[in-house]
């Protein structure tokens, strides 16, 4: 059955694939502008209508105020089920005001669906591979962020009710949109001469500088747009939410006095809880990839120090990934998140690689537009002067006076929730290719394991020693070295039939006819994983006639299986 | 899977076995489990007691373990001044460990108690508790089995040898006695040997002393899989006392993944989250934190002297040299003043976030010291029901359900054993020098003056042993002692509130039998397992004997009935010792025609502190917070909505807060204080009088 599966699926990469025939018109989305949820989900179903024998659309569960976990996955049907092929994930919005990365899992989803059979690499990596979207992860809260008033970085986790401020009541004070602009933007004050910090910037009033040391200040800043309402003398200092689902993943999770947004223990909430549930079932992903904003960043664990070091032979399959995805995207830099970033306790690519195994990114997309001076920096002028000279004035609201219940005469004005973070319209297509394409790297490199070319050697009679080589031709291996180390999952599986297996093993040294044999149960041979772009060696000493077959069976890897004569 | 007979086993070994299996097992099984309740009795039981007693109990079923067994939780509270849900709440859990039925055993005397006696009147009254008997239904039932053995899974299957087949190679039960015991085959490469003194025991030969080992040791059952190990495999699921997030064990499949993913520990954490009045818990689990002070289950360094690695761009913006470490009162120092700081009204916690900063790693010295009091208590209260009060007491497990209840859940939590083996009858050898040794417990119970007579060098020798700090000399110790300063009985609390060496270790046995023959002898004779040959696969000779695992922790169930009433008794000990917050005292003072300065103050008249150590620093309950109920035309001047503080002592702690009120002379306003585990109080206040 396997066998006659790979003998059609080897038949049918020889065919160059055909470009998919849509059963209906697939959606056409713009790549620049961002999308509501209600739209995302509308593409989501019509990939699937469309085609609908690749493309298939799951809830994995509800969300905390009722959404849903949508999941879209593209599986080739012609080249075998999905779980037998190796898997990548993607996701998207975990933040839910990181929008725009839903925008970039969209794009990959509609580029790889649209130049399969085109484009040649696009082809051979989705007939050998899987790939499971959730472009929406934090779905109740990325609604909010465009249906309510919001901010670049509100709403940014789920929407479970969280007392901030522990003094009994649930996000009794929240931000308002106290000019009615439909945006929850800054506040600013001007106070007599001597009582603030900061003064309007003479080449710029719509800025405030810090007050020089010999200078007096008439300015004061008030923080983003809101009322003390629940009067005890805090503005905004308890917002809905407080869980932040990044920080509430199963490895290296800490309680919330450590780690600030994590919940009451891991993976409590539904928005998370659902997806590693679910993945617990499909062992075969080998690569997963998460997508926020903001700061060009190609991002790899650990998140804290606490975390045992990666293995060496991790680090450079992460190496390779991360310093050619710095080429793929310029600008972006290939970090270590506890290093060179923070400390993230429970995030996304820590669970997958932690407890998986898997080798796992997380993309801050965007970052601060134009360095017009190439100084190295983009200071807030420069961001303004970006504003006015390409976006056309679009992200500064420019401030309006208010008078403020508490406050009495203040103004109200800043930069929009969708600048910033998003990049403008005009910017976001490249910004979503170029991610898509450093995914497309990642996946090309999933394991591809073949056999090379046996040698069988006759002893005597009827008995034999075969060396099978197992090639892998790309370069991640079928097993990290972490979950190797950790006994995370089992490892690659050789047996034979049609002989009896005397004894079996790896080999170190084919010339000097050093074999590490493994004691037991030779029939059934245990490989810690074929390496990335190498060579396992098997070994057998079978007693038989005529021919063995030989299959090799990993979870990440696939399986295949070869018949070997005897002779 | 091929299953191993004994009978089959026994005619191709051709042995005539002196003992029968088949005639005392009958009798055996039912001795193992004589008077044990088994989930479905369990059931049964609490749901007959809730019809009984309708007014004062709900039976609620807080999910479901692996295997699809209810894991109940009865709710026990009379009518009383306060609803039922806002009083200081009890939980008392058991056998989350799984092979500690003892344990729901105590869980279930417990309720009884609680139902039925006329001396709980109060706690019922006054209190709301909790009681899950059995935890991790899976396990709890296979102490029932037909071949039993300590398990501590549950019906997630783990494949333990990560050969990619599931359960392929567990025990065998192969002299049939239902039991899987211990298993000894003659290898000259073995360390162990029979120990000479008890029959069913094997020790490590000590070559010092001549001796040769002889035999490799096992549990009973042989290689299924012929992959060479044996019972590496019986697909034992997970551990939910090893499923909670407190040190939580990366990489180790029994302990599930991550924590929170197993049924058992989701069901309990999710009821327990949801219930934040819970200020005492007690869990009947294998450790016993009163008899040996829980200590640290390592993982992270405490913060305060940990310094830190700064990123490089973080060094830069606070100018700190980027290869240097700080700590972070260092760091903060620099970034208090940087505008980005004072922007986004970072703290100082803020900053130790970002830097990772770890988790509490050890109980906070005001909650120690308030385990050491309960813990004298509970060994007076031991030693008067005649059990033993000086045997070891195990710690708590990485991962497990009681650390977590300290550690991240807040509450003055305890694991208690309800039994355990107790120590042998010392048996007069004639080694004087032993009897003469100074132990812990000798010193609590020596006058001053017996205790000078000891001499400096042997109080030194003995200040060495139990790792007293060398700025300790025992000249000083000798002094105090001398001067009143400081009793042998202190100074013994001392050294164990130092974890020094509790002295419970059954110490050096030589010559007598062990606590466990000593026991087994006296009390459960059934236990005993005769060593009997066995022929595993492949020929190889072995005998299979020893002890009934179970019985280190479950004994015959009739020996239970005293310690669960001492066990009884230290949780409603517990719960008499609770915070409560009253208001103490309120004072107005007219400052205007209608302006007046209240001030209250509100204290905790229990003995435990109303947030333990661990909870103020991981603030994981709100504070207790007193503020003041106004009528519609009085205003607040000055003074905060709430005062708050995040831990009121016992007996000790108080909080005042101070107000300026603009309201009508005469008119009456009030003061309410609220905690979540402490109760909550109020008081009018009526604003008159002069200045």
């Amino acid at each position: 059955m396997i066998a006659l599966l790979l003998i059609g699926a080897a038949s049918f990469a020889l065919r160059a694939g055909e470009p998919l025939a849509p059963k209906a018109t697939p959606p056409d989305p713009h790549f620049n502008r961002l999308y509501h949820n209600d739209l995302i989900y509308e593409m989501m179903r019509g990939y699937a209508k469309a085609y609908p024998d690749w493309v298939k659309l799951e809830s994995l569960g509800k969300t905390s105020a009722g959404g849903d976990t949508w999941l879209l996955t593209i599986n080739n049907p012609k080249t075998g089920e999905a779980d037998a092929k190796p898997g990548f994930y993607i996701d998207g919005a975990i933040h839910a005001n990181e929008a725009q990365s839903t925008e970039t899992v969209i794009y990959m989803i509609d580029y790889m669906l649209k130049n399969y059979g085109k484009l040649d690499s696009v082809t051979e990596t989705m007939d050998r591979a899987v790939f499971y979207f959730v472009p929406i992860v934090s779905a109740d809260s990325r609604a909010k962020w465009f249906d309510e008033p919001s901010t670049p970085n509100y709403p940014r986790t789920v929407q479970v009710p969280v007392d901030d401020d522990r003094d009994g009541a649930f996000d009794e004070d929240p931000f308002d949109d106290l000019n009615g602009d439909g945006v929850i933007t800054q506040m600013r004050k001007k106070v007599p001469l001597g009582q603030g910090g900061f003064k309007l910037d003479p080449k710029d009033p719509r800025r405030l500088i810090q007050v020089e040391d010999d200078e007096l200040g008439d300015y004061i800043q008030l923080g983003s747009e809101g009322l003390d309402n629940d009067g005890d003398g805090a503005v905004n200092e308890d917002n809905p939410g407080y869980i932040d689902p990044n920080r509430s993943w199963g490895f290296y999770w800490q309680p919330r006095y450590v780690q600030a947004g994590s919940c009451q223990y891991p993976l409590q909430i539904p928005e998370t809880r659902n997806i590693a549930v679910w993945a617990l079932g499909k062992p075969n992903i080998a690569g997963v990839q998460s997508f926020h904003n903001t700061g060009r960043m190609i991002l790899r664990g650990p998140g804290a120090k606490s975390e045992k070091p990666y293995p060496g032979e991790d680090v450079q399959v992460y190496d390779f990934f991360g310093e050619e995805g710095e080429k793929i995207l310029p600008g972006y830099r290939y970090w270590v998140t506890f290093k060179d970033l923070y400390t993230v306790y429970g995030g996304t690519t820590n669970h997958f690689y932690g407890i998986h195994g898997i080798v796992s990114f997380t993309n801050e997309l965007h970052g601060p537009e134009q360095d017009f001076d190439g100084d190295g920096n983009v200071s807030n002028e420069e961001q303004m002067k970006f504003n006015d000279r390409l976006a056309q004035g679009r992200m500064f609201i420019p401030w309006k006076p208010f008078d403020h219940p508490q406050y009495g005469k203040v103004e109200i004005g800043g930069f929009r929730n969708d600048s910033i973070r998003a990049p403008e319209g005009w910017m976001l297509e490249e910004d979503c290719h170029r991610n898509a394409a450093f995914v497309l790297f990642h996946a090309y490199h999933l394991p591809m394991i073949k056999f090379g070319e046996p040698e069988v050697e006759k002893v005597d009679r009827s008995l034999w020693k075969v060396y099978a080589p197992i090639v892998n031709h790309r370069g991640m291996p079928t097993m990290t070295a972490w979950a190797r180390d950790n006994k995370l999952h089992r490892p690659d599986i050789a047996t034979v039939s049609g002989a009896t297996v005397v004894s079996s093993g790896i080999v170190q040294n084919r010339y000097l006819n050093r074999v590490r044999l493994q004691e037991n149960r030779p029939e059934r041979l245990l490989v810690n994983g074929v390496g990335g772009m190498s060579t396992r060696m098997l070994y057998f000493l079978v007693e038989g006639k005529g021919s063995i077959t030989l299959s090799y069976d990993s979870l990440k890897g696939g399986k295949i299986s070869k018949r070997i004569e005897l002779k | 899977m091929r299953k191993l007979t004994s009978t089959k086993l026994l005619l191709a070994g051709g042995f005539l076995v002196a003992w029968s299996p088949a005639l005392a097992q009958g009798e055996a099984a039912q001795e193992r489990t004589k008077g044990y309740h088994d989930h479905a009795a369990v059931v049964a039981k609490l749901t007959e007691w809730q019809k009984a007693h309708p007014a004062i109990s709900t039976l609620e079923e807080i999910g479901r373990s692996a295997g699809g067994k209810a894991i109940h939780v009865i709710k026990i509270a009379a009518e009383g001044d306060t609803p039922a849900d806002k009083r200081q709440g009890v939980f008392v859990g058991a056998n989350m460990a799984g092979w500690h039925n003892a344990g729901a055993e105590a869980a279930l005397g417990f309720i009884e108690y609680l139902l039925t006696s006329d001396d709980a009147a109060a706690m019922r009254r006054d209190r709301v508790v909790y009681v899950a008997p059995i935890l991790n239904p899976d396990a709890h039932d296979e102490f029932f089995g037909a071949a039993r053995r300590p398990v501590r899974g549950n019906a997630n299957k783990i494949d333990r040898d990560n050969d990619g087949l599931l359960g392929e190679d567990g025990p065998n039960d192969l002299n049939g006695d239902g039991v899987i015991s211990q298993m000894r085959i003659k290898d000259p490469t073995g360390p162990m040997i029979p120990d000479p003194d008890n029959p069913y025991e094997m020790k490590r030969a000590d070559p010092t002393k001549g001796e040769t080992g002889a035999y490799v040791v096992t549990t009973e059952g042989g290689d299924d899989d012929g992959d060479g190990k044996r019972n590496e495999d019986a697909a034992d699921g997970a551990q939910p006392d090893r499923n909670f997030a407190h040190a939580f064990e990366y990489g180790k499949a029994e302990a599930g993944m991550w924590a929170g993913l197993q049924p058992e520990s989701k069901a309990v954490m999710d009821f327990l989250l949801a219930r934040r009045n819970i200020g005492v818990a007690v869990v009947f689990g294998p450790a016993n934190n009163l008899l040996a002070t829980p200590k640290s289950l390592g993982g992270a360094v405490d913060a305060g002297s940990q310094k830190f690695d700064v990123p490089q761009n973080v060094a830069n913006a606070l100018g700190l040299d980027p290869e240097g470490k700080y700590t972070i009162d260092e760091i903060w120092e620099r970034a208090k003043t940087l505008p980005v700081v004072i922007q986004n009204n970072l703290s100082k916690d803020d900053v130790a976030q970002f830097l990772g900063v770890g988790p509490a790693t050890k109980p906070t010295n005001d909650d120690v010291k308030m385990i050491g009091h309960y813990a004298e208590k509970y060994k007076e209260r031991l030693k008067e029901a005649g059990l033993d009060e000086k045997r070891a007491g195990r710690q708590y497990r990485a991962g497990g359900f009681t650390p977590w209840l300290y550690y991240q859940y807040g509450a003055f939590a305890l694991e208690l054993d309800v039994w355990g083996v107790p120590k042998a009858p010392k048996k007069d050898d004639g080694k004087k020098a032993e009897d003469d040794k100074l132990t812990l417990e000798k010193l609590e119970g020596m006058s001053a003056d017996d205790f000078l007579a000891l001499g400096e060098e042997k109080i030194g020798a003995f200040m060495k042993e139990m790792k007293v700090p060398p700025q300790f000399s025992p000249k000083m110790v000798m002094d105090r002692v001398s001067s009143g300063q400081l009793s042998p009985k202190q100074m013994a609390g001392m050294i164990k509130q130092m974890g020094g060496s509790s002295g419970g270790g059954s110490g050096d046995k030589k010559g007598g039998p062990s606590d466990m023959a000593a026991f087994v002898e006296a009390h459960a004779p059934w236990a005993k397992i005769e060593w009997t040959p066995v022929t595993l696969p492949g020929g190889v000779q072995a005998e299979v004997g020893g002890y009934d695992p179970l019985v280190s922790r479950n004994p015959p169930r009739a020996l239970l009935d005293k310690a669960i009433e001492v066990h009884t008794q230290t949780v409603v000990e517990l719960s008499e010792g609770m915070a409560r917050i009253e208001i103490l005292k309120t004072e107005v003072k007219k400052l205007g025609s209608d302006v007046f300065r209240v001030k209250v103050t509100v204290g905790n008249t229990g003995l435990l502190a109303t947030h333990t150590g661990l909870a103020r620093k991981a603030k994981t309950h709100l504070p207790v917070r007193l503020g003041l109920e106004l009528p519609a035309k009085a205003v607040r001047l000055h003074g905060p909505k709430w005062a708050t503080s995040e831990q009121l002592a016992g007996k000790s702690g108080s909080l005042t807060g101070e107000w300026l009120v603009k309201a009508k002379a005469g008119s009456t306003i009030k003061a309410v204080a609220l905690s979540d585990q402490a109760g909550s109080a109020q008081a009018e206040i009526k604003l008159e009088g002069g200045n």
